[in-house]
């Protein structure tokens, strides 16, 4: 590899697909006139702690969704272990979920990678840079003070806004930096109230409301030998910005989502209707009938796909709520294989296994397991439940190949699917996901030794108090998601 | 004794729900006769001007004197309960 050009940028791009490694070096190629990216590559979290260990980068580049590592934990080891390295984030998982913790942990930008586009990604990593050691700067110079006069000119120099508050809340000074952020206000900063300061983002009242956030920090001090906070605020109105605007963009693909599964609900009905009418009417021969019987199976999939997409748009909205009760879970698990085509699992549950929650959403949960392990696994399906620490766990284990561990990470997001299938919709984990979460509960998934898959299902044990403390006692089976 | 309080928020949403949720568990859960005014200084610009408040969120203590105020994040009601000088056990 060539040395680094003295104007390049040296960026680590950690991410495990080929192609998205592709499509980063392809954003960041040169441009003849603008910044060089020098880009090295590593495809999971061990591979880019060891490539930072051996040498430097300008920047890292992180996709949240690591063989190794997965969401915030990823940024979570690297900031802990390279503080100093700044970190911007280009992921396509759930960002609304996550967006806040993120830059809680000091990432200094969070990227889609369905929005971003190459201006973005460029102006994103040389933003960040300057920002980050700007930082640094800033912290630095405090160490560096021992005398009373030095800190005052620290503060003075600093290019944060920087504030000193009495015990009582009062601004006893204010630099220059901070005086522009509060432009336009007729009163002087010095004597105002500003209050007793604590950690966080908040948002200054400027004229015309105008909007400002900013974060602050604090630090104690002596201030003409009185005990005083010097407040550092850091103006983030443009990040904040942002992440609204992907938080309103999950929100608007969510509405449009839920509108068209809708819409595409009635005539949906109509043909499945017709078709059934067509059956019953016209007399089916040899290949007719065989592509019948498929046009009617479509439909009914297609059905379950608008169901799914319904359920879950309403489960991110968070508008079901479950009516929890009492749920035997061997009684359960004997209707589901009722209603289920598939061939007699080996059971193994306690008697008076129960769980406390809503039985149309534990219903919901174990058929999708099961019919998964039937569609995708290989046989002997079996289904072990028992109690443990207070809670009851349940799971439905298949021999088949198992899941793919480049994938097992991203199982419960939605709309994932292991690349080589296309037999699912995605939507059916993520669903199970987030019905066990809004009961109390949690699915996950393990493999199986020497091969196959193991999904669990963990959730509150029953106890006769929670009956007296709920009204809707014993057996509900109220709700409206999609079976 | 009543101790009067008002919360400065900017708009309901986000952080403002944030905050008022906070401190209207914090005084929930707190033992005292506590009693809160919300004032949105997008809808009433002319409150925040004449109080002098510099940011949201903003607690202010109104009465009994002396008048004393927290701005930031108020999610960590301990931090708050100290910072405004409310002297009380918190049930949780």
């Amino acid at each position: 590899m060539t040395a680094v050009a003295p104007d390049a940028m040296s960026v680590l791009v950690v991410e495990d697909t080929a192609a998205q490694r592709t499509l980063i070096a392809h954003l960041l190629r040169p441009d003849g006139d603008g910044r060089r990216f020098e880009l090295t590559a590593a495809g999971d979290l061990a591979a880019a702690l060891d490539q930072i260990r051996a040498s430097h980068f300008d920047a890292a580049l992180v996709d949240l969704g690591l063989p190794d590592s997965d969401g915030p934990a990823t940024v979570a080891s690297l900031r802990e272990q390279h503080p100093d390295l700044p970190v911007v984030v280009f992921t396509s998982a759930a960002l609304s979920e996550v967006a806040d913790e993120l830059f809680t942990l000091g990432v200094q930008d969070v990227l889609s990678k369905d929005t971003t586009d190459r201006e973005t990604l460029r102006s994103s990593l040389e933003h960040a840079v300057r920002r980050h050691h700007g930082h640094q700067r800033s912290v630095l110079s405090f160490t560096d003070v021992d005398s009373p006069a030095d800190l005052q000119r620290a503060i003075e120099m600093s290019a944060d806004g920087m504030l000193v508050v009495d015990e009582d809340g009062m601004v006893v000074f204010a630099n220059a930096a901070a005086e522009r952020l509060f432009e336009g206000r007729d009163q002087q900063l010095v004597g105002s109230t500003f209050g007793f300061p604590l950690h966080g983002t908040i948002e200054l009242v400027l004229p015309g409301g105008r909007p400002c956030h900013v974060e602050l920090l604090t630090t104690w001090t002596q201030w003409e030998d009185e005990d005083a906070t010097v407040v550092a605020l850091r103006d983030v109105t443009e990040r904040v910005r942002a992440e609204q605007m992907l938080r309103d963009a999950l929100m608007l693909r969510d509405e449009v989502v839920s509108i068209v599964a809708h819409d595409l609900r009635s005539p949906l009905a109509v043909i499945v209707g017709m078709l059934e009418t067509l059956e019953r009417q016209v007399e089916l021969t040899g290949n007719t009938s065989e592509l019948m019987a498929r046009m009617k199976s479509q439909a009914w999939r297609m059905n379950r796909l608008i169901e799914n997409l319904l359920t879950i748009t309403k489960l991110e909205a968070s508008s079901i709520e479950p009516e929890r009760g009492s749920v035997d879970l061997r009684d359960l698990v004997d209707e589901v294989l009722g209603g289920l085509e598939i061939e007699a699992p080996e059971i193994r549950l306690p008697a008076d296994l129960r769980a406390f929650a809503d039985k149309g959403h534990v219903d919901e949960i174990i058929s999708n397991f099961l019919s998964n392990a039937a569609k995708y696994g290989a046989p002997p399906i079996q289904i072990h439940g028992e109690e443990r620490e207070g809670a009851v766990e349940i799971r439905v284990i298949d021999h088949g190949e198992g899941v793919p561990e480049q994938f097992a990470s991203r199982l419960f997001e939605r709309f994932s699917r292991a690349s080589h299938d296309t037999r699912g919709t995605g939507i059916g984990l993520a669903i199970t996901q987030r019905l066990a979460g809004i009961n109390g509960g949690e699915v996950w998934y393990e493999p199986v030794e020497p091969h196959g898959s193991s999904f669990g299902l963990r959730l509150p044990r029953w106890s006769p108090e929670d009956d007296t403390e709920h009204d809707s006692a014993g057996d509900t089976s109220g709700t409206q998601s999609a079976q | 004794m009543q101790q009067l309080f008002t919360l400065y928020v900017a708009g309901r949403s986000g952080r403002s729900a944030q905050a008022i949720a906070a401190i209207e568990g914090l005084f929930r859960d707190a033992s005292g006769d506590f009693y809160l005014t919300i004032v949105d200084v997008l809808e009433d610009p002319s409150a925040a001007e004449s109080e002098r408040i510099l940011a949201t969120p903003t607690l202010v203590r109104t009465s009994p004197p002396p008048r004393q105020s927290v701005v930031g994040d108020f999610r960590n009601r301990e931090r708050v309960a100290e910072a405004i000088g409310i002297d009380v056990e918190l049930a949780r």
